[in-house]
């Protein structure tokens, strides 16, 4: 997405955790606002199950996208050319939505974009995560210069251009899918890495690590029995945050034309290509647009009322 | 009587929260009289920070949603007049606390603001009592005040920020930014617990020099009864919200009459005489959401009978007296 | 302080270092560029000489090297398209950026800082509550949208309003627009943040105690205070503001750099593309230095603790 951002406020767990490294980032990277305090009573859960319903209500019509869909997503059909919604004159019942010029029918195009949107940030979110969190918890339990290249890693890495670099991966890698993916985990890992690192040695020092050790417990086993399971609630969080970021960055280059190639269907392409029409068939880019939108607002929704909670729930 | 300064009558301070009302003091009668010190101890959640700060409406943050309720009178003798400080406009307000009433809040080690010199906010705090002050001459004014607050080197010690201060330093400082404004009373909030025994002395005695220096009466809260025995001409004990006793600090501190000053007493440490029954009344401490039926002492009171369900009334003055039905007054 | 800015700069060299190790990378092993040049095919000799004449066959650290030097001296190739060269293309297009993104960037400034510092300081109010969901929605929607929606509604809808090119003063306020409202969004929220934040400090409270008028607590102990961790933010946005130029660029056709760096990354014009990673990155670290030192001058705890 055109936003290089990592900050906004965090979860207080999320900052807590963070904090643990924040002598190597710096001062400038440390003052994030805590989200406000709320004083009055506690905001009801509706927004989260609203907005998390809806979210999954989407997400549901991605994966069933092949089954819903009323064509094929990429069914020419040139005798429909840029038909108009069904609500308006010339619309037609066929195409609920309306159809793009080569006459592929939206709703289909829309549904699979979604599902293609959804699986790359995914994918992508995944791999990010599976590196730094291997990344921070090496760096963690290492120590020492080891330790000390993975911070620095790190602080490159949040202070290279995030949109530039996957640029530069594309040109050099191609458009496939497995390109976007690796890109997109490449410019999103150091979050987990530093809260996973931060974890690490908060446990370090209470002498647990050592005190598992000696039992005799090797460091694999350590990493997953003790130190992975305290970690799920932050690192969900962070995901549920960083989702809609990655997704919509997937969109915005789709919509430049180097992201997801065409026949494929992805909503940021949809809207790239619908820019030329908005004159007359405003619609070929306003329907993708919408989604969207749609998916934005609900995440920014959803990630502001789950960062509520957190900070609720670590206030006591 | 005719130097009474400062009337509090029937003050109440209620937060509103997210599990109900929280009444933190509960009907306040008092007297503070010109040039003496007035104590009001009490454990955490006595109510005796609520009232102070009641007094000049300073109970939350500006720019919050408003959540306190105060009720009552507090009134400040004004010439002849009583002006009441509970229903005053804002702005009137501001030109109290900055001229008549100083209050030095209890987290005074983060009261100062830490991106601006200290010796700017001493001077900021002056200019604010009295416009008429120039930059320059509120700076000399604040140098001079640090001076006189005991810091060394007052030159440079203005030209540092908050971080750069030691506790004891910082502490100084709040006290001469209350000082220098030539207020008539003075709120000292807990002024020496965050500080370690020897400053805490210097601080104490810096307290009581500047008072009788300047004429100032002081409104000194704690919970320390050694503190407070030190510095104090009366005390007024606290508990739930109520105050339970008033009078002298020979008298409170040598012939208790409610229980729970006697309580308070012997719980000081050096005082303290083992006993199983002591250990059990320590282990409750009220709880300021309850609503008590009766005297809200009356769970760990040694002396509690039947007539205690019912709120015992206040036997005495605004200057003497205490709360409980089954001491004579 | 000097342990903090030298330790500062020392990051900012080596990022920089590392971006120019990309981008030569970016470069080189793009593979031969001659495949996209020459479509029909290339004789054995033609290539060959093509490579000596790129100086293709040298070991890599020598290949670096001799790349470090032509930065230095400014030469940043030639398009392999157009044959322009680079530095001549990026200067033409240059000015248009610039306007639109500083443009953006001053609008956000002003409209953002005073929303979120009032929305801080009534709280509870209509007002607040309004601001806080055009932040909200600026917020979430990503520039392109937004640009799109414009569009549509003052270029289609209304007619008001030119939705392409550069060529008037009336030209620039949509694009102007799309790029300044999400900056703005961020910039209201988190300074509501920071301010709310700042409220809750003890000091203000006693700011308030000595007497200050509201207002006056207001600015010199609330705003100052929170001003501080504006700075970190807004070093951000800057660079939000070049990643979203790309996008405006896009959607508004614009004659700016943008374009050709979309078009270097579909074309695989790589020498175009090494060089405006090497700006933008060059601008972002230089943005970043600039921001610590601010920071210094706001926050004086940082200055003595290095």
């Amino acid at each position: 997405m055109t936003r290089l951002r990592d900050t906004g406020w965090t979860g207080r767990a999320v900052s807590r955790l963070r904090g643990a490294d924040a002598g190597v980032a710096g001062p400038a990277a440390a003052p994030v606002p805590a989200a406000p305090r709320r004083a009055g009573p506690r905001r009801p859960a509706t927004r989260l199950y609203v907005a998390g319903g809806l979210l999954g209500l989407i997400v549901l019509l991605g994966i069933l996208a092949p089954l819903i869909s009323p064509h094929p997503p990429n069914a020419v059909d040139l005798l429909n050319r840029v038909r108009p919604p069904v609500w308006m004159d010339g619309g037609d019942w066929r195409f609920i939505l309306g159809t793009d010029p080569l006459g592929r029918d939206l709703l289909s195009r829309c549904l699979h974009g979604i599902r293609t949107s959804f699986a790359i940030a995914t994918l992508g979110l995944i791999f990010s995560a599976c590196l730094g969190i291997a990344l921070g918890l090496v760096s963690g339990f290492a120590g020492g210069w080891v330790d000390r290249v993975i911070m620095m890693i790190v602080d490159v890495f949040i202070s290279l251009p995030n949109l530039l670099l996957m640029l530069c991966g594309i040109a050099l890698l191609g458009t496939e899918t497995w390109v976007l993916v690796v890109m997109i985990g490449l410019v999103k890992w150091e979050g987990y890495a530093r809260i996973v690192r931060g974890q690490v040695l908060y446990l370090r020092e209470l002498g647990y690590v050592e005190a598992s050790r000696v039992l005799g417990a090797s460091p694999l086993r350590i990493m997953l029995r003790h130190i992975l399971p305290n970690l799920a609630s932050p690192l969900i969080v962070v995901i549920t945050l960083n989702f809609p970021g990655v997704l919509l960055m997937e969109a915005g280059l789709s919509f430049l034309g180097v992201g997801v190639q065409p026949p494929t269907a992805s909503l940021g392409r949809m809207i790239g290509d619908g820019r030329n029409y908005l004159v007359n068939s405003w619609w070929i880019a306003l329907m993708p647009a919408l989604v969207v939108v749609a998916v934005a607002l609900l995440f920014q929704l959803f990630g502001d009322a789950l960062r509520d909670r957190v900070d609720e729930r670590a206030d006591g | 009587m005719d130097d009474v300064l400062l009337r509090l009558r029937d003050m109440r301070v209620a937060f509103e929260t997210p599990r109900g009302l929280l009444r933190a003091v509960r009907g306040v009668t008092l007297d503070l009289h010109g040039g003496e010190t007035l104590a009001l101890v009490g454990e955490s959640g006595s109510g005796k920070s609520a009232l102070a700060r009641g007094i000049l409406r300073l109970n939350q943050p500006p720019f919050t949603l408003p959540r306190t309720r105060i009720e009552g009178r507090a009134e400040l003798r004004d010439g002849d007049r009583w002006v009441d400080l509970t229903t005053m406009p804002e702005t009137r307000l501001a030109g109290v606390r900055a001229r008549a009433v100083a209050m030095i809040a209890q987290e005074s080690l983060s009261g100062l603001n830490p991106v601006w010199r200290v010796g700017r906010q001493v001077a900021e705090a002056l200019r604010a009592a009295d416009p008429a002050n120039g930059r320059d001459a509120a700076r000399a004014a604040a140098v001079a005040m640090l001076a006189a607050v005991g810091l060394p080197e007052p030159e440079a010690a203005a030209r540092r920020y908050p971080h750069q201060l030691s506790g004891g330093q910082r502490q100084r400082v709040m006290i001469a930014m209350a000082v220098i404004r030539g207020p008539r009373v003075l709120i000292a909030d807990e002024p020496t617990t965050a500080l370690d025994v020897t400053v805490q002395a210097r601080i104490l005695r810096l307290l009581t020099g500047l008072r009788a220096d300047r004429a100032m009466s002081m409104i000194f809260i704690s919970h320390d009864l050694g503190v407070v025995a030190q510095v104090a001409d009366r005390i007024a004990v606290m508990y739930a919200g109520s105050v339970v006793e008033l009078g002298s600090v020979r008298q409170v501190l040598t012939a208790p009459r409610h229980p729970y000053t006697a309580h308070l007493i012997a719980m000081q440490p050096g005082n303290r005489t083992r006993g199983i029954r002591q250990a059990q009344t320590l282990a409750q401490v009220h709880d300021p959401l309850a609503e008590p039926a009766g005297c809200a002492f009356r769970p760990r009171c040694p002396r509690a009978a039947d007539a205690c369900a019912a709120m015992p009334a206040w036997q005495g003055t605004a200057t003497a007296g205490h709360r409980c039905l089954r001491v004579a007054p | 302080m000097l342990q903090f800015m030298a330790y500062r700069l020392l990051r900012a060299v080596f990022t920089m270092f590392v971006v120019l190790i990309i981008a030569f990378l970016t470069l080189r092993f793009s593979g031969t560029p001659f495949d996209a040049m020459f479509p029909e095919g290339l004789t054995v000799e033609a290539e060959q000489a093509l490579i000596e004449h790129w100086q293709l066959d040298l070991p890599l650290h020598r290949q670096f090297l001799n790349y470090l030097g032509t930065v230095a001296q400014g030469d940043f190739g030639q398009s392999l398209f157009t044959r322009e060269r680079v530095w001549d293309m990026y200067a033409a297009r240059i000015a248009p950026t610039l306007a639109v993104g500083g443009l953006a960037l001053l609008l956000a400034i002003f409209i953002g800082i005073p929303l979120g510092a009032l929305s801080a300081l009534a709280r509870g109010s209509a007002a607040e509550r309004v601001a806080m969901w055009v932040a909200f929605l600026g917020y979430a929607v990503p520039h392109f949208v937004i640009g799109i929606g414009l569009i549509l509604l003052f270029g289609y809808h209304w007619r008001m309003l030119p939705t392409t090119g550069l060529d008037s003063v009336r030209h620039y306020i949509l694009p102007v627009l799309t790029l300044a409202i999400p900056t703005v969004a961020a910039i209201a929220r988190f300074m509501r943040a920071a301010m709310i934040d700042a409220i809750s400090q003890p000091h203000v409270t006693a700011a308030l105690a000595k007497g200050l008028s509201r207002r006056k607590v207001a600015t010199d102990h609330v705003l100052r205070n929170a001003t501080v961790p504006l700075l970190t933010l807004l070093g951000l946005e800057i660079a939000g503001v070049v990643n979203g130029s790309i996008f405006v660029e896009a959607v508004f056709s614009l004659p700016g750099v943008g374009r050709i760096l979309v078009g270097a990354v579909q074309d695989r014009d790589f020498p175009v593309l090494q060089f405006g990673v090497l700006a933008y990155a060059a601008i972002v670290v230089l943005i970043s230095l600039v921001i610590d030192l601010l920071y210094t001058l706001a926050d004086p705890r940082v200055r003595v603790e290095g």
